[in-house]
């Protein structure tokens, strides 16, 4: 049985009970909320994955989204993510229950996770290849991972690229794609039959809505891929697309810089690092147009 | 005489040396881990864990200590005498002229050359 398949009643007993399983791949994570409104979303954007409610499956993390008690709850509703007990963020708006789960669990990934090395990265498999796209906020990585995965890409992330550090392998960490402002309707042009949750409007990061995780993607998150290349995008208005070697150095700085915890993991991180640059083909991107962009980016790793 | 030089993130004490750049001093243990690409350097600090990126001009040092250990073995006193002619000749001095600064500096690249291609 998947999400998206039983009742969306089974849904809401199980994140106020045991709480909802979910396996990412590279890590499980077990949520559980109060929250009314976010049933009907989360078993939108997570449809694919297995449905699993069992309070003795070992997970990674446990999260849990709760409204804020006391006064202002009735004054200003609010609610507190939760992970493992603590509390990274304080009151939250409440009617953007699940664009901040999302950020809560991408909190967790971001800092819990240091047996791998943890890059800011979009990232997909195209033909058995991995493509690692690497760039600031606002760089383009989510529409670029989103646009791939809706013309036959495999998803593996669009905000994390998990590097296993024995074998400098990509892990999947298959989470629903973060669309911002424009991108969201860029997306639904790009493909109607692409399955978007509900858009919060006037967040920190603009409007925010979350493209469903394709179904080969839930099926392949247990199937880790080799990178052959990385992209650092950047999406300029009106510009011709454009792909361009980048120096080795050059991107061995600007992946260290876009990893999370290269300071943590130390000569494991630049050991890894070093591999990525030396195995894989190393590309700026400047693009206006997806449909320029998309089989740029697949004749890349062709 | 035992001097001591610090100690790594593990509390392992260091053989470090010192490796200015950009004027930022860099600690390095006996043992760095450094990459040499086609258009750079980087070395990774065991003190802070952090890496840098070392100037160009390293790079052209670096390819020239590369060149005589490669053809003419790993002799530190030979190739630090290599060094001092080459960036002598590039400012324009007398070798004598050089300061104890930056033979000190040539010291280290002497090091790092022997670390990576000795």
């Amino acid at each position: 049985m998947r999400i998206g398949t039983v009742s969306s009643g089974t849904i809401r007993q199980a994140l106020n009970g045991p709480g909802l399983v979910i396996d990412l791949g590279a890590m499980v994570i077990r949520i559980r909320s109060t929250m009314p409104g976010l049933t009907e979303p989360l078993q939108r954007v997570y449809r694919h994955f297995p449905f699993v409610s069992d309070p003795e499956a070992f997970v990674d993390v446990d999260a849990r989204l709760t409204r804020s008690p006391g006064l202002l709850r009735r004054m200003r509703p609010s609610l507190r993510f939760l992970a493992d007990g603590l509390d990274p963020f304080g009151a939250l708006p409440a009617e953007m229950d699940l664009a901040q789960l999302e950020w809560g669990i991408n909190w967790c990934f971001a800092t819990m996770t240091n047996r791998h090395l943890m890059l800011h990265a979009g990232t997909v498999e195209i033909g058995g290849s991995g493509l690692l796209l690497i760039g600031v906020p606002g760089a383009g990585k989510s529409t670029l991972s989103a646009a791939l995965a809706l013309r036959g890409a495999r998803l593996l992330s669009d905000e994390f690229g998990v590097v296993r550090v024995a074998d400098r392998a990509l892990l999947p960490l298959p989470k629903p794609v973060a669309l911002k402002n424009e991108s969201i309707e860029v997306i639904g042009d790009w493909s109607p039959d692409a399955i978007i949750g509900p858009t919060y409007r006037k967040t920190h990061k603009g409007d925010v809505a979350h493209l469903a995780v394709p179904r080969d993607a839930v099926d392949a998150r247990r199937s880790p891929v080799q990178p052959r290349a990385i992209v650092f995008p950047r999406w300029e208005a009106d510009a011709e697309t454009r792909i361009e070697p980048v120096g080795l150095t050059e991107a061995f700085s600007l992946i260290a810089f876009n990893s999370f915890n290269f300071d943590v993991l130390g000569p494991d991180a630049f050991d890894a690092v070093r591999d990525l640059v030396e195995s894989c083909r190393c590309v700026r991107l400047r693009y206006s147009r997806l449909a320029e962009a998309v089989p740029a980016l697949n004749h890349l790793v062709a | 005489m035992e001097v001591d030089r610090g100690h790594d993130r593990a509390g392992v004490p260091l053989r470090h040396w010192r490796l200015s750049t950009r004027g930022i001093p860099l600690r390095l243990d006996g043992d760095p881990r450094v990459v040499v690409f086609p258009d750079g350097v980087i070395v990774f600090d065991p003190v802070d864990w952090s890496y840098r990126t070392l100037a160009p001009d390293g790079l052209e040092l670096l390819g020239l200590l590369r060149e005589h250990i490669v053809s003419e073995g790993a002799d530190r006193e030979r190739l630090f005498g290599v060094v001092l002619e080459a960036v002598a000749e590039a400012d324009g001095l007398r070798v004598d002229e050089l300061d104890s600064g930056a033979r000190a500096q040539l010291v280290q690249w002497v090091e790092l050359a022997l670390h990576v291609y000795g």
